[in-house]
């Protein structure tokens, strides 16, 4: 499930919780596509699991923001995703915290 | 809820069959008497006042979490106290402002999915202590459903089950979706994004030119290696272009699911055929 938050200096929090998966696609893509943002901040601590089809979504957000990465932030958590962005090397291509 | 009493600080509803008193035996005797209404085997915790959740949730002296279903009052669903309530083992959060109505479609939810994790707590401790003793096995599966329980069937007979699932899924979505059911990546992304994708997928299933399609699995422990196969019925893939990129380039173009696959759970991945056929390989 992913929870859609704006905060006053206009960046948009997307907080995930458990299972970060292709079922969250149409969320995630209404929520960034919808809310044009000064800043981006995808919250995967509440998140459990993560697939590829995740990763590709990351990477829209990324074509989203076009050369300006300093725009998008990804709260890695712990746990399987974690992972999974390390191994993708994500690490390279976002900001991960 | 009728039947609800408050017994000191702890706002308790036990229904249905008698409380094991093991469990129990801190909560006021009289409050799991009181709560006889036909919700079976639910459990509503209200926190003390004046105590931080996050303590009364890390609090391991809380009623046995096992076999109940747990059920959080709380005065707003708040994501952060529901994802560390979860964690904690909660089945789900009730706000205490619902209306009667409301409170029993919450707890009977509650009951099913108590129901449901109970059932899957005790499918899960048979793979464990089965999985290690099986040597060779063979499966024929259709849908995503019985995907999804074929990659934990044989997570559960590889080392490290925690680390093959993911992988394991990612290949079998591969061969239904792409391979037996024909759903091209940019396909999957306009229907995921309609929210057509899973009554697509069902119709393919049905639909005559598919439906005779499965994808075979099989599973064999050698000496000091784990060998999975995975079939399917489709038109297979250029496998020598997907890999050509290498797995760095992967992640960042098409066959992610390939490169994740390769690097969180197989030691090797080899295509024969046509593409259609994929062995996986793990050190045991």
């Amino acid at each position: 499930m992913i929870i859609a938050n704006k905060s006053t200096d206009g960046a948009l929090t997307l907080k995930v919780s458990g299972q970060f998966n292709f079922a969250c696609y149409k969320q995630f893509t209404e929520a960034v596509g919808t809310a044009p943002a000064s800043r981006y901040v995808v919250d995967l601590s509440g998140a459990d699991y993560m697939d590829s089809s995740a990763l590709g979504m990351l990477l829209l957000l990324r074509d989203k923001v076009g050369q300006d990465l300093s725009r998008v932030q990804i709260v890695a958590g712990s746990g399987q995703p974690h992972e999974v962005l390390k191994l993708a090397n994500f690490h390279r291509l976002f900001n991960v915290v | 809820m009728s039947a609800r009493e408050r017994m000191g600080r702890v706002y308790v509803v036990w229904v249905g069959r008698p409380a094991p008193q093991a469990d129990y035996a801190h909560v006021p005797t009289l409050s799991l008497a009181m709560g006889l209404v036909p919700l079976p085997r639910v459990l509503v915790l209200d926190p003390p006042e004046g105590q931080a959740l996050e303590a009364w949730l890390d609090d391991a002296s809380r009623p046995s979490m096992t076999n109940l279903a747990l059920v959080l009052a709380v005065d707003d669903v708040d994501l952060t106290v529901t994802a560390a309530a979860v964690r904690a083992g909660v089945t789900c959060c009730l706000p205490r402002n619902l209306s009667s109505s409301e409170r029993t479609v919450v707890l009977e939810a509650a009951r099913t999915l108590a129901e449901q994790r109970r059932g899957r707590a005790s499918a899960d401790e048979w793979a464990r202590r089965l999985g290690p003793t099986v040597l060779k096995c063979e499966w024929r599966v259709r849908t995503l459903d019985e995907a999804e329980a074929l990659a934990s069937v044989i997570a559960a007979s590889c080392p490290c089950p925690e680390r093959r699932v993911g992988g394991l899924l990612e290949l079998l979505i591969n061969a239904i979706e792409h391979g037996n059911l024909e759903v091209t990546g940019d396909e999957k992304r306009a229907l995921l994004m309609d929210g057509r994708w899973h009554d697509e997928l069902l119709a393919r299933l049905d639909d005559p030119r598919y439906a005779s399609r499965a994808v075979r699995v099989t599973f064999e422990r050698r000496t000091s290696e784990l060998f999975i196969t995975i079939e399917d019925d489709g038109a297979g893939f250029d496998f020598a272009e997907v890999l050509r990129g290498g797995l760095d380039e992967n992640f960042s173009r098409h066959g992610r699911g390939i490169a994740l696959a390769r690097l969180m759970s197989f030691d090797d991945l080899q295509w024969e055929g046509r593409g259609n056929r994929v062995i996986g390989r793990i050190s045991a």
